[in-house]
């Protein structure tokens, strides 16, 4: 057997036991990748209109107004339906999440491990909402590329609270935002499906449309974001207790 | 007549080819019976109770609960909590559940300092493993009172998983679908069962296996019965081919239409068993009594006398059973109706074409007749009692006087039932889960009030709370559930108290709290413009559905206004809508058969008078029947109310053929009291047998598994014989002074 044989034969061996190590370390890029899209704004500012659809096709809508800077700093205050207006919710760092009830003029904190609860009555986790933690609390594995995708699995990181047991994303194979994903409960059972449209503007991809099917409920959600701006300065002091008292 | 007599005896063979050819392929459809036992299934559908109880269920995600509960080990430890996930898990799969609550599937709402938390109150993915927070748990759950009694037992021993069923599916399907995975899953304790669903499921199975079990034995009872009575093979062969073949084409039939088998028409066959051999004797005893002749003329000749009083007996037991088609709003009972009737029509047609048939192939086989016999007991019995009728006339009637008058006073005391536990003998499985259910829970039985107004309006959320007030002041709804629970939760976690706000925009943003949920979507209307109040009952006495069903109705009148209406319904309102539909059966049911079997008397007898006359034995079997419920304590219930109209339909063919004989005697210009004697020496013994063999059969019943039935058995046997001895004893009072 001639020297170019047992190469090939060791370079196959090498690909057949190494492959998923090769394919988890591109699959960890791509997942770098789109943190970087989805964040590469310092900040965002957007009108947010919920359209919420029950089993029957009953719908229910809100409309708010979200602020968020970085990774980890949102506020959502509420402007419609009118009773509900003024409501804002202010999400920080380390899963600290307040509450702003305008008609009891107070705030609460709401506990951590709320944040697998639905958030607004929409099919979105308080845990949705911060896609960034999929970078850091998920690992991911290659597990298909097309020409167009690529598609991770996803699983939390040993020690990471998660109310998701894996979640399968398709990522655009050119622009690597995500475009669907498939999410599943702590017991392994398909829970949500979140299908993204993006749009670009002033450079960034942005989500311009969100539907989220929740399977368990039966339930839809329609999020659209209109009027979206990108690093307009937002302050540090938008994101406080103080200011989501204010209305 | 008599040209119809030979015709059958000439087509013989060609009739006993067809009826065997018709009986094949009866029987080939009756491998595709099916069994609903699903009594409340048969409610009406237009009835409001009915449609709002459905109209929740699907707005809701089920009306109906079933209820599996674990039993034996202390509920706060990880093993029994990781259980509790994995049978919500598993029940929540099947088909026909919409939601399901137990200890992890449920919404908790805490406050400490200046956080809430709103989530599971065990977190099914996050089961508590060390023991400080298993007590911690322990303590916080046993002291709140919307989990303790309804999800947990006060000792901590046992704890519920409630599946809620989907409106318009298969219950029993759903029940047997949730024991098939409970008996996958190892558990060292108990598992027991709660609700309708359980009870239904158990009646299915009784179903099926009881025709199994009392059918053989009420077969050999009844054959030994005429054994005795007639003494040969053929007074035993003819009426049980008849019955058996006539059992056959119905429950052929009931295939055929596509109908299941319910509780009621469970009994056909053993009612057919009693019932169809009636006919057959009279026409077997006629040819006896006739057999001093050629056999074939002996054959016409009592065929011809007897096919006017076997089908004017068969009409008016089909009267009977058709009262019920006419007075029953209950379809089961129609149903049962509809299949009974069909049943003795062909038992009838079978006596008048397969028996003669038979017995003309039986002649030519054997030319020798039935030698004759020496009178037995069923000779001398109807010939002692004309006799006493004719010389201890004061006695007699004194005796009956008093029989009535003591049955008046029983009527007063009759009860009536519809608690579908009460159908099961002590230590069945319903029973014992209704044991566990009751000493440690809040009971299983949903009753929900209708809130149709705005839900963030303070005054719709209180409207709701003071009606859970309401409900919680009966001692057998020791539980309720609402909105207005959880709203007064969160006003108490945001620091305002255990009330409603009274302002509607505090409550819109504690609403925006709760949105998402689960369990808001089993306690108020996507639009929130609709809410519902749930409690359990934990009795479902008669008394209790009675008051439940009064005040309630008044409560949810009264209360409503413009901003809110209200509605009540719930399986206690649906049992008391089955109650009044079983007692309307039974007052407009009797009376049909008795108008019904009047008439037709009077048309027999040609006298209006003599026809009332005529039912009097009838009448006073009616009177005994209901004053022994009344002293025995047998309710009338879905099966026991069948037992007035059937005793009518039944007993009055006793008259009928006691009637029709004392008629030959008048026109062979006898005078009364020979007509009386020939009448008893030609039908007396007919109608002994028929008694005795109808007894033999229904009371088969008693080995029933269900309670009812065998309450039914007892009854019928009872008023068989009643009529019997009143037709022989009363009848013959009544005729002579004619």
């Amino acid at each position: 057997m001639s020297i170019r044989f047992y190469i090939t034969l060791l370079a196959t061996l090498l690909i057949l036991a190494g492959g998923n190590q090769l394919f988890a370390a591109d699959a960890g890029e791509i997942l770098i990748r789109m943190g970087d899209v989805l964040f590469a704004r310092q900040d965002q500012t957007s009108r947010v209109k919920m359209i919420l659809t029950d089993r029957n096709g009953n719908e229910r809508r809100r409309e708010a107004v979200a602020w968020q800077k970085g990774t980890n700093q949102h506020l959502f205050r509420f402007t419609a339906p009118a009773r509900e207006a003024g409501i804002a919710l202010l999400s920080l760092p380390d899963d600290v999440i307040y509450l702003y009830m305008p008609a009891y003029g107070r705030e609460r904190r709401v506990a951590s491990h709320m944040k697998s609860q639905s958030f607004a009555g929409t099919d979105l986790s308080y845990e949705d909402l911060e896609i960034q933690k999929y970078t850091e609390d998920f690992s991911a594995l290659l597990i298909e590329q097309t020409e167009t995708h690529y598609v991770l699995e996803l699983t939390p990181r040993p020690g990471v609270q998660s109310g998701y047991s894996r979640i399968i994303a398709f990522v655009n194979a050119e622009h690597y935002y995500p475009e669907t994903m498939k999410t599943f409960d702590r017991k392994g059972r398909e829970f949500k499906v979140i299908e993204y449209l993006f749009e670009k503007k002033d450079d960034y991809w942005y989500a311009r449309e969100v539907f989220i099917t929740n399977l368990s409920r039966d339930h839809k959600t329609r999020v659209v974001f209109d009027d979206v701006r990108f690093d307009t300065g937002l302050e540090d002091e938008i994101f406080t207790i103080r200011n989501l008292m204010w209305q | 007549m008599n040209a119809i007599s030979e015709r059958i005896v000439r087509l013989r063979y060609q009739i006993i080819i067809m009826v065997t050819a018709i009986t094949i392929m009866m029987a080939y459809f009756m491998k595709d019976l099916e069994v609903n036992a699903d009594v409340m299934s048969y409610l009406l559908e237009e009835d409001a109770s009915v449609q709002l109880f459905n109209q929740i269920g699907e707005t809701y995600g089920g009306n109906d609960m079933v209820i599996v509960g674990l039993e034996g080990c202390d509920v706060f430890t990880y093993k029994m909590l990781a259980l509790v996930s994995q049978v919500t898990d598993s029940i929540r799969e099947v088909p026909g559940i919409g939601y399901v609550t137990s200890l992890t599937s449920t919404m908790d709402i805490r406050s400490a300092g200046n956080g809430i938390d709103i989530g599971p109150l065990v977190d099914e993915f996050n089961i508590p493993e060390d023991q400080k927070t298993l007590d911690s748990l322990r303590a916080y759950i046993l002291s709140n009172p919307f989990f303790s009694g309804k999800l947990v037992s006060e000792d901590a021993t046992a704890t519920l998983v409630i599946g809620r069923i989907l409106p318009n599916v298969n219950r029993v399907e759903v029940m047997e679908n949730i024991e098939k995975i409970m008996a996958g899953i190892p558990f060292e304790g108990t598992v027991f069962y709660g609700g309708v669903p359980v009870t239904l499921m158990e009646l299915n199975r009784i179903l099926i296996g009881e025709l199994l079990k009392i059918g053989p034995v009420a077969f050999m009872l009844i054959c030994l019965m005429l054994y005795a009575g007639f003494r040969n093979f053929r007074g035993v062969f003819l009426p049980m081919v008849t019955v058996v073949v006539s059992i056959i084409w119905t429950m052929g039939l009931i295939a055929l239409l596509g109908y299941q088998v319910t509780l009621l028409t469970n009994t056909i066959p053993i009612l057919l068993l009693a019932l169809g051999n009636d006919y057959a004797i009279h026409v077997v005893h006629a040819v006896m009594v006739e057999q001093k002749m050629n056999p074939y003329k002996a054959l016409q000749r009592a065929v011809r006398y007897i096919m006017v009083p076997v089908v004017l007996a068969s009409v008016t037991t089909m009267l009977g059973f058709f009262s019920f088609i006419a007075g029953s709003k209950l379809e089961m009972i129609r149903e049962f109706a509809m299949f009974s009737i069909a049943g003795v029509l062909f038992s009838v047609v079978l006596t008048i074409l397969l028996v003669p048939a038979l017995i003309a192939v039986m002649n030519k086989k054997s030319t020798v007749a039935v030698a004759p016999q020496k009178p037995n007991l069923f000779d001398v019995i109807p010939e002692k009692l004309l006799a006493l009728s004719f010389y201890n006339r004061k006695k007699l009637l004194a005796f009956w006087v008093l029989i009535v008058l003591i049955s008046v006073v029983g009527i007063t005391r009759i009860s009536r039932s519809v608690d579908f536990v009460d159908y099961f003998k002590p230590g069945s499985v319903v029973r014992q889960g209704d044991v566990v259910l009751s000493e440690k829970f809040y009971g299983s039985n949903p009753i929900y009030i209708r809130f149709s107004g705005d839900m963030h309006h303070p005054e719709v959320l209180n409207m709701m709370s003071d009606a859970q007030d309401y409900m919680r002041g009966f001692d057998y709804i020791p539980y309720t559930y609402s909105l207005a629970d959880l709203i007064k939760q969160l006003n108490h976690a945001m620091g305002e108290g255990m009330h409603i706000p009274d302002d509607s925009e505090k409550i819109a943003q504690l609403w925006f709290l709760l949105d998402g949920q689960e369990v808001m979507e089993q306690l108020v209307k996507y639009d929130l413009q609709e809410g519902i109040v749930q409690g359990f009952v934990t009795s479902t006495e008669m008394q209790v559905l009675s008051e439940i069903e009064t005040n309630f109705n008044a409560y949810v009148k009264s209360h409503s206004n413009e901003n809110c209406q209200m509605a009540v319904t719930g399986v206690p309102i649906l049992l008391k809508q089955l109650d009044e539909n079983i007692v309307n059966s039974q007052v407009r049911s009797l009376a049909i058969a008795v108008l019904c079997v009047i008439l037709l008397t009077s048309l027999l007898i040609g006298s209006a008078k003599s026809g009332l006359l005529a039912v009097f034995p009838i009448m006073v079997t009616l009177v005994a029947l209901f004053g022994l419920m009344g002293f025995a304590g047998v309710p009338i219930d879905v099966a026991t109310v069948l037992a007035g109209s059937v005793t009518i339909g039944i007993g009055i063919d006793f008259s009928i053929h006691f009637i029709s004989r004392f008629g030959e005697g008048k026109r062979m210009r006898l005078d009364a009291r020979e007509s009386l004697d020939r009448a008893i020496r030609t039908s007396g013994k007919s109608i002994i047998i028929s008694m005795l063999s109808i007894v033999s059969g229904v009371v088969m019943m008693v080995f029933s598994s269900l309670i009812p039935v065998q309450r039914l058995g007892l009854l019928l046997a009872f008023t068989m014989l009643v009529s019997g001895m009143a037709t022989l004893t009363l009848l013959p009072m009544v005729l002579i002074k004619r």
